[in-house]
């Protein structure tokens, strides 16, 4: 199993803070002894009773930064994603497995989703999945050209989990696009293994107002592959985007890229933490993340943990954070040109969001962005 | 390199000096009245021991950092008093313990260089003088214990309040059998021209030294302090566990800078703190050179308008060593400004790991803050990690922060040797750049020391 952290050096470990557990509003034993009975497929059966050993055993995390402590999970409709997966299929996934930002996450949509599918993609193919308040579970193998897009609404509760094996020379470009409510909460975890001369491009959207926690995890097997990652966030009311983004570099001369940016008004809160892992024999590595925030009121909120642990020396690897409010000689530029303050704030922040914008039009989903700016960006 | 074999035995040096008393190891409420008792101190501070002492048998050990699992605190000794008086006059510390002190050139910076030296050996201060034109100004220059009695109003106003025992398990355990260290209160308006200085040996096997230092500088006052400490090398553990609170009142200025070089069966585990009042400025310079394991975070509170902290930080991580060192800011008011400076070397194995937090309150409007961490690794079996936590609660602040972790260039190493150097004084030379805004930071004698360490350091690593 892919770990998140993991402090090693030698012999010597350093300790790692978890967060404490409840069990309380978790589907419990009826509920999964119904399920596994209504399963026909005997393989998925398996593989699902060996999840459920663990998961009964793990608790929900209490998120302090993302003040969640108290999930609501959505009445189990008894429809199992698994039941309609080949026996290969399941040896395939069972291969491939990782911890995301809570394992009860991951364990949770392994048992107890409703929704997903098996991609094997050896040709050139756009994939839209449209996924509201339900939990789920795919995966992709991807060896020909694939672009996906992802649109998740969360009002009430999702948790999102995905995988990728992306073999040699695929080329994968991703769009997630998440949207919630006030009050929701939302959890995706996605996890890629990226083999040799790979080129994977991954854009996010995450706008609203509910709390949504953001796994997105990257192990670089291989060597000459290419990750580039552009998370892209707007949200307000009481909005608490908890955004994690991990490059684990394994393989020899890779590039790997997270640049963040976004904006919040009234009392939204990002916590952004990017984590570059450079393992021991993954030379001439290039990695970096970035990170910048505009606060958009004065009680919006930014929170940076941006993470680089090192354990090879031919590498160059950096990460930058920045929050700053809107740069007052842009404005007045602007003013000068003849805009209003308010028509020169607007100017600049659609300016941050417009490379992403230019990229949906392609697949006429700029609309999601747009509507969120003019939501939240007053 | 003669200088270098000269260093590393002056600092392994190991001395011969007779004990007056020495507690039992473990952690009881009946040792730790009777350091109390043998210390004869009022019934406040025993109480607080006490009061400590129950705070750290509920605490958990920390749950991030450094692995502590092998310090059993049942085998560690709490204090070890030398037999040896308090004295203002050199030629009465006892021959065994001038000679420690005096090979690290003790006595002779202090003639040189300093207003004032504090020297610690094992768990007292056994050593404490000001030059006497300072002390005309209403100075107080004291070891712990003799301050507690002299100035009690004044010291319990101010212990254990910034960083108090319910803090963390080893501020509780600091609490209950704290011991040494130096008070020092500047008054209004005195600015004192030269650093004052303590040092702190530890020289017997299995000990624990927890000397706690406080500085109050007046409004408008101005002092540096400068601490070192070494030890001999042993093969059980020792454990440091001081602790500094270090209060900046109204446009005043504390500059407190440290060398450590503990031996490397020491673990660190050190609090440092300070809280600076309006247009307070607070800087901090650390060289973590020593120790098995350090954990260290010397935090600064900017609890008044236009206070400032900058801090400059360099650790040394060698074979063997796990250094979790790094800084927090909690900036609480607004035109606050902070800029740390972190730089990390890790080498033949060694692991360097920042850790830092910068908070800005809600109430902290128009502050500025950077932060920037470089880590050089000197090698393929050492790990530099950094996680730095930055919280920005208004919109009203100007925050970045940056961070590096690179090697030295093959074409940079093969420049210098074809100027004549070797290979090791090459690095070393490349090192020695890397390091000088620390460097220059420091008093000339403390800069050459940290010069020889690095490269006492580079040598056992790279040589």
């Amino acid at each position: 199993m892919e770990k998140t952290l993991e402090l090693v050096l030698n012999n010597e470990k350093a300790v790692l803070s978890k967060p404490k557990e409840y069990f309380d509003g978790d589907y419990d034993e009826k509920v999964f002894v119904k399920a596994i009975n209504s399963m026909k497929n005997e393989f998925g059966k398996k593989y699902i009773m060996e999840k459920y050993g663990e998961y009964f055993k793990v608790g929900f995390p209490i998120w302090k930064r993302l003040k969640v402590n108290n999930i609501k999970l959505p009445e189990y409709k008894y429809e199992n994603y698994f039941e309609s997966l080949k026996k290969e299929d399941l040896e395939v996934i069972s291969k491939y497995d990782f911890e995301g930002s809570h394992r009860k996450f991951i364990l949770l949509s392994d048992v107890f989703s409703s929704k997903g599918g098996y991609y094997e993609i050896n040709d050139e193919r756009t994939i839209i999945n449209e996924y509201s308040d339900e939990i789920t579970n795919d995966f992709y193998k991807v060896s020909g050209n694939l672009t996906l897009i992802r649109i998740i609404m969360n009002k009430n509760f999702s948790d999102n989990t995905a995988r990728f094996i992306v073999e040699d020379g695929a080329n994968l470009n991703i769009y997630n696009l998440y949207l919630s409510n006030d009050n929701s909460f939302g959890v995706s975890n996605l996890f890629l293994w990226v083999k040799d001369n790979a080129n994977v491009k991954i854009r996010d959207f995450v706008s609203g107002e509910g709390k949504f926690a953001n796994y997105l995890g990257v192990k670089k097997l291989g060597k000459n592959s290419n990750v580039e990652i552009n998370p892209y966030f707007i949200g307000g009311k009481s909005a608490i985007f908890d955004l994690l983004y991990l490059l684990k570099f394994v393989g020899r001369e890779n590039i790997g890229k997270v640049k963040a940016i976004g904006a919040l008004s009234d009392e939204a809160k990002v916590v952004f933490r990017g984590i570059l892992d450079i393992k021991r024999g993954a030379k001439n590595v290039e990695a970096s993340e970035e990170e910048r925030c505009i606060l958009l009121s004065k009680d919006s909120k930014m929170e940076a943990i941006p993470s680089l642990l090192v354990d090879e020396n031919e590498i160059v690897a950096s990460h930058a954070a920045s929050s700053a409010p809107i740069d007052e000689d842009s404005i007045f530029y602007l003013m000068t040109r003849g805009f209003s303050e308010e028509e020169a704030k607007n100017s600049i922040i659609n300016g941050v969001f417009e490379p992403l914008i230019l990229e949906l039009s392609k697949y006429n989903l700029e609309g999601l962005v747009k509507s969120a700016l003019i939501k939240y960006s007053k | 390199m003669n200088s270098i074999e000269f260093n590393e035995e002056k600092f392994n040096y190991v001395a011969d000096v007779e004990i007056e008393y020495k507690a039992l190891p473990g952690l009881t409420k009946e040792i730790i009245e009777e350091i109390s008792e043998v210390k004869n101190e009022p019934k406040w501070m025993r109480e607080l021991r006490i009061k400590s002492l129950k705070i750290f048998q509920t605490w958990h050990d920390p749950r991030f950092g450094v692995d502590i699992s092998e310090v059993d605190l049942n085998k560690i000794i709490p204090y070890i008093k030398p037999k040896a008086k308090k004295t203002t006059t050199w030629e009465e510390v006892p021959d065994e313990i001038k000679n420690a002190f005096d090979r690290l050139g003790i006595p002779e910076a202090e003639r040189k260089y300093f207003a004032g030296v504090g020297a610690q050996f094992d768990s007292e201060i056994v050593y404490q003088n000001i030059k006497n034109e300072l002390q005309k100004l209403g100075i107080i220059f004291l070891d712990m214990e003799s301050a507690v009695k002299e100035y009690p109003d004044l010291v319990k106003e101010y212990f254990m309040k910034l960083v108090p025992p319910h803090d963390h398990k080893f501020a509780a355990l600091h609490g209950a059998i704290w011991s040494g260290g130096t008070f020092l209160y500047v008054p209004k308006g005195v600015k004192v021209p030269l650093p004052l200085q303590a040092y702190f040996l530890m020289s017997n096997p299995g000990m624990s030294q927890l000397e706690h230092t406080i500085i109050v500088a007046d409004e408008g006052s101005e002092v540096t302090f400068i601490e070192g400490c070494s030890a001999p090398r042993y093969n059980v553990i020792n454990l440091h566990t001081g602790m500094v609170e270090i209060y900046v009142k109204k446009d005043a200025k504390v500059k407190y800078m440290t060398i450590q070089n503990w031996s490397k069966n020491t673990y660190n585990l050190n609090t440092k703190r300070s809280i600076v009042e309006e247009n307070g400025v607070m800087s901090w310079v650390s060289g973590s050179l020593g120790s098995m394991k350090t954990m260290l975070y010397p935090m600064t509170i900017l609890k008044g308008k236009g206070a400032k902290t900058e801090s400059l930080g360099i650790t040394y991580a060698g074979p063997g060593q796990h250094m979790d060192t790094g800084s927090k800011v909690v900036h609480l008011a607004p035109y606050t400004s902070s800029t740390i400076d972190a730089r990390s070397i890790s080498a033949g194995g060694g692991w360097a790991f920042y850790r830092g937090l910068l908070r800005i309150g809600n109430e902290a409007k128009k502050s500025k803050s950077h932060v920037q961490c470089s880590a050089l690794m000197l090698d393929n079996n050492s790990k530099s990690d950094t996680v730095p936590i930055i919280e920005v609660h208004n919109s009203d602040s100007d925050i970045g922060h940056e961070a590096r972790i690179g090697r030295i260039k093959d074409e940079q190493i093969f420049y210098l040797m074809s100027r004549g150097l070797s290979e090791v004084e090459a690095k070393s030379l490349i090192v020695k750049g890397f390091i000088e805004p620390i460097v220059k930071s420091l008093p000339f004698e403390y800069a050459v020391e940290l010069n020889r360490l690095i490269e006492m350091e580079i040598e056992s690593s790279i040589g």
